[in-house]
């Protein structure tokens, strides 16, 4: 009861911190890595204490372990492709990708004046040719 | 599912005390190693399902990494979803504690929590139907084609990717909700059954199962609550 | 723990305890009400085994009209122009290739061994009275059924004509009438039907072993099965929230996969294969799984390497995670390409293993001709093909030609027809006197076998040279030059259909008009053969215990068979016949 108790409170703690982390400007990745590692051990506890994992049979945590490796391979090597699609050939798949729809209907709603585009910002949001337009393309 | 005793008048023949495992099983023992066994392989199921949701999420955000940031802090609240985070941990230490209440044969702690914990859940519906789904189907802010580029966002300007920022949010939170529903309707059958007094330290299977079905549904909401409303 | 006498486990009792597990229990309606609502995993099985058969009728007479439409170069069907056979447009044709896909992958391949082979024999071989979760079995039953019937709906609306990969944006950009939501739902439903299927045999295995069977007494059946259903239970949810969030994107729009709502195609493949290359290790594994018991029961030999075999059976299963990137060497980038090619090969080691050992298990054994050997035989044949055309195409440059030919199409049917079809129709005969009690013919099943084969190589073989020559698959049209080997193809899979059929009438006639098996008819020493042909209800009299190996015949007399029926082999190593 003891130790339900403690691993309830140091959870809402790492919300907190989860939260209070975000408002922190680390750069895009160093953010997105946080967050991800503090879930991460949010979810180890969960697992370990409120699932008594660490008192059951092994069998049972090796079936989560094997869970997050699948889930790791899957996402690993799809990120893989997708970040390197560039490399050799200079394909810009921003044609192919393109919400062509969305963008019709945001074009439709700054007309009719129900959004405003205003200074440097309205370019910069026109998608390809605005945002990304002196990176290489990024997929 | 396991037939409701004749009997159940006296603690000693109470259905816990009393319940034989399927003529298939060696012992009770093995029934409930089983079951569990069963129980974390579905689980593993759905975390693999989720799985995709996430690495869609990963994926598109990395394409638009500017849509990502805008339509996060632009369009969710972080407030409510670390409300509802809270609301989940609460209940699922409420699971945990009916758990061990079944171990040691509390049955009133039990009952109490599951049906605690469920409220809980409803809670977590509730927030999310009527401050998040409810506001965000009114301003048109709705996946995909159907987004109709609300205006009353000030400064913002939404971009073209925005939708897609947002159908994630859509499908993975609304898979997220309906499992959440499961569970309630779970712990309401686990409540009931507690206090018919099915549940003993000889005899919990289901609440164990339930109670890591729950745990799991917290589990999954742990890593979407960062990644949609707060990273930056 | 008690030991057995031998005989006591014989069908020829006389009260209710003796009768076989298909008994009548009443009337008609009563029979039809006690099959809905069985737990028992041999109806179960059963029902399975009719349902997947009949799949594969479906599926089969689709595959008869594709290839009756590729008689000739032009679109028509014997120069008929006056659409009389909807299947003879470019349209129907590619509705045809799907049906045909789509069923034989969902409806009949995925379920076909391990849930109707496999639900039958494991709780037996393990010695167990069923497997974990019965009704959990009934359950994934209904809904194997529901995702028939969604996926029946879908053809009857009309079809769909995305291929069985439903790649996107096509198929979220054409649909009418909701076919393709249909279908995919179809296919959402059937996932769930194979998970619940495989955590039932992960958890059998490990919980249900008969007294004195540790994990290296099983039968090879059980450890590839095992092995499956890991598969089944890591790699199917993928699937299911892949043509979830499909079905999604058909209904509301949204853009995850379809590139006009700035969605990601190529992430639709990468979804889809996570699922389906690991599928195709759904597919095989349990055909590897009969081979070992064929090749060990009716060549009476110790299967060579058993161990190597066992871990075999996992290390596919593991490998089979990170190769899917060889279904999209055309499609992703050159470094994911570069690295799913290196990885392809290493599934090749696990699945030489097998083949080499199973040759030497044969070597020097005392080699009985019957069908389920033969078939056996035509794997080790056919499966050999399928696999070494596996490397060419898992080569990045070789397939950069070969992708999206007909020598694609080749592979695949001599890795899933040869492979999956041939161990399964071995496997069929191996446990059809267990099964209902009954013996088949065993000279007119040889000639059905020989059909087979004869017409599955003239069916699939020329499809190599025309895919080396840039036949591209899924279409109804070719240049002239491609008709001689066409219409080989299509000679052969009437040969092919003609073999099926006569299957299929020795079953028959088997199932009304058989002689009645013994208990062990082919001296198999796993413990399904120490049950009654057919089994009681509970599989067995009292738990058996394990006092032998499964391929320990050097030195255990079969059950149910007297000493001299099987002999032991003579210390020259020969069997004294
Ligand atoms: C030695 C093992 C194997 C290797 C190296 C291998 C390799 C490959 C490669 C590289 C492709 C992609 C060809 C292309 O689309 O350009 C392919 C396609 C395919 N393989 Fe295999 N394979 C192996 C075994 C199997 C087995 C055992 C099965 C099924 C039982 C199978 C079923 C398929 C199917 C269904 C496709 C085509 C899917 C489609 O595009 O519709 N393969 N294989
Ligand atoms: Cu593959």
């Amino acid at each position: 009861m003891r130790l339900l108790n403690t691993i309830l409170v140091v959870l809402l703690i790492f919300t907190g911190l989860t939260v209070g982390a975000s408002q922190i400007d680390l750069g895009e990745s160093l953010n997105l890595w946080l967050a991800v590692a503090i879930a991460t051990f949010k979810a180890v506890l969960v697992a370990a204490f409120f699932m008594h994992l660490l008192h059951d049979r092994a069998m049972n945590s090796l079936v989560l372990f094997y869970t997050a490796l699948t889930i790791g391979l899957f996402f690993l090597f799809t990120l893989i492709d997708m970040d390197s699609r560039h490399m050799i050939d200079d394909v810009r798949s921003e044609a192919i990708k393109a919400p062509v729809i969305a963008e019709e209907a945001r074009a439709a709603a700054i007309a009719a004046g129900t959004i405003t585009p205003h200074g440097h910002e309205g370019e910069a949001a026109q998608g390809a040719e605005g945002e990304h337009a002196d990176e290489p393309p990024a997929h | 599912m396991t037939s409701i005793p004749t009997n159940s008048g006296g603690a000693k023949g109470e259905y816990w005390e009393t319940y034989k495992h399927q003529p298939h099983w060696r012992n009770n023992e093995d029934e409930f190693e089983a079951a569990k066994l069963g129980m974390w392989l579905f689980l593993a199921t759905e975390l693999l399902l989720f799985s995709g949701f996430f690495c869609a999420y990963f994926v598109l955000r990395m394409f638009y990494p500017e849509a990502f940031r805008g339509a996060s802090q632009e369009y969710l609240n972080w407030k409510i979803g670390a409300i509802n985070t809270a609301v989940l941990l609460i209940s699922s230490w409420n699971v945990a504690v009916a758990v061990r209440a079944a171990q040691l044969g509390q049955k009133m702690i039990l009952a109490f929590n599951v049906f605690f914990a469920s409220l809980c859940g409803i809670a977590f519906l509730v927030i999310k139907l009527a401050l998040e789904y409810y506001p965000k189907y009114q301003a048109g802010e709705i996946p995909g084609a159907l987004f109709t580029f609300p205006g009353g966002h000030g400064e913002y300007l939404p971009s073209a990717y925005d939708p897609i920022f947002l159908s994630v949010y859509w499908v993975s939170t609304a898979t997220h909700g309906f499992h959440v529903l499961i569970g309630v309707f779970l712990l309401w059958w686990i409540g009931w059954r507690a206090l018919k007094g099915h549940f003993g330290p000889k005899h919990y299977t289901a609440v164990e199962n339930v109670g890591l079905y729950w745990h799991v549904v917290d589990l999954i909401w742990i890593f979407l609550f960062p990644l949609l409303y707060l990273v930056p | 723990m008690t030991t057995i006498p031998a005989d006591t486990a014989g069908a020829h009792g006389h009260d209710d305890h003796d009768a076989p597990y298909y008994a009548s229990k009443g009337g008609f309606f009563v029979n039809v009400w006690d099959w809905m609502t069985t737990i028992d995993h041999k109806k179960i099985g059963v029902m399975y085994l009719f349902a997947v058969m009949a799949a594969f009728a479906l599926g089969g007479a689709a595959a008869i009209l594709v290839r009756l439409e590729l008689f000739q170069p032009a679109v028509t069907v014997g120069g008929d122009t006056s659409g009389m056979w909807p299947f003879s447009t470019n349209l129907g044709y590619n509705k045809a290739f799907t049906l045909h896909g789509a069923v034989m992958v969902f409806l009949f391949i995925i379920p076909s061994i391990p849930a109707a082979l496999g639900n039958f024999m494991l709780p037996l071989m393990l010695g167990a009275k069923d497997v974990a979760f019965p009704r959990l079995n009934l359950f994934s039953w209904y809904i194997y059924v529901i995702g028939s019937i969604f996926a029946i709906v879908s053809i009857l609306l009309g079809g769909v004509d995305t291929g069985w990969t439903f790649y996107t944006p096509y198929s979220v950009s054409f649909d009418q009438y909701g076919r393709v939501i249909a279908m995919t739902l179809a296919v959402f439903i059937l996932g769930f039907s194979s998970i619940f299927t495989g955590m039932n045999f992960v958890v059998t295995v490990h919980k249900l072993r008969a007294p004195g069977m540790g994990w290296f007494d099983m039968p090879l059946f059980i450890w590839a099965i095992y092995a499956t259903a890991i598969i089944q239970v890591l790699a199917t949810p993928v699937l299911g929230i892949t043509v979830l969030l499909l079905t999604i994107e058909n209904v509301f729009k949204i853009g995850i996969f379809n590139p006009m709502y700035g969605g990601d195609p190529v992430l639709y493949q990468h979804f889809f294969w996570f699922y389906s290359h690991p599928a195709v290790y759904i597919m095989i594994l349990p055909g590897m799984g009969i081979m070992s018991e064929l090749i060990a029961v009716h060549a009476r030999k110790k299967i060579f390497g058993y161990k190597l075999v066992a871990f075999s059976s996992l290390g596919i299963a593991a490998i089979s995670f990170i190769v899917w990137g060889h279904h999209m060497f055309t499609a992703q980038g050159e470094l994911a390409s570069a690295i799913f090619s290196g990885l392809t090969f290493l599934v090749a080691i696990p699945s030489a293993i097998k083949v080499f050992n199973w040759t030497a298990t044969l070597y020097k054994g005392s080699i009985a001709l019957t069908t389920p050997m033969v078939y056996a035989l035509i794997f080790l044949f056919l499966f050999s093909i399928g696999g070494l055309t596996g490397l060419f195409l898992g080569s990045l440059s070789v397939d950069m030609h070969l992708h999206d030919t007909y020598f694609v199409v080749a592979h695949f049917h001599y890795v899933m027809m040869g492979g999956t079809v041939m161990a399964f129709l071995g496997g069929i005969h191996h446990w059809w006197p267990k099964m209902f009690g009954k013996m088949y013919n065993e000279r007119w099943a040889l000639f059905g076998a020989g059909l087979v084969f004869i017409g599955f190589n003239m069916t699939f073989f020329t499809q190599f040279f025309l895919g080396t020559l840039g036949m591209p698959r899924r279409y109804a049209t070719y240049v002239d030059e491609f008709t001689t080997l066409h219409q080989i193809s299509t000679i052969g899979s009437w040969i092919l259909a003609a073999g099926m059929l006569i299957h299929l009438a020795v079953f028959v006639t088997s199932l009304f008009g058989g002689k009645k098996a013994p208990p062990n008819p082919w001296g198999g020493l796993s413990l399904e053969w120490e049950a009654a042909s057919p089994p009681i209800e509970h599989n067995f009299h009292h738990e058996p215990v394990v006092r032998h190996g499964p391929y320990d015949f050097d030195d255990a007399v079969p059950p149910h068979t007297e000493p001299g029926e099987f002999p032991l082999p003579a210390p020259d190593g020969k069997a004294k016949h």
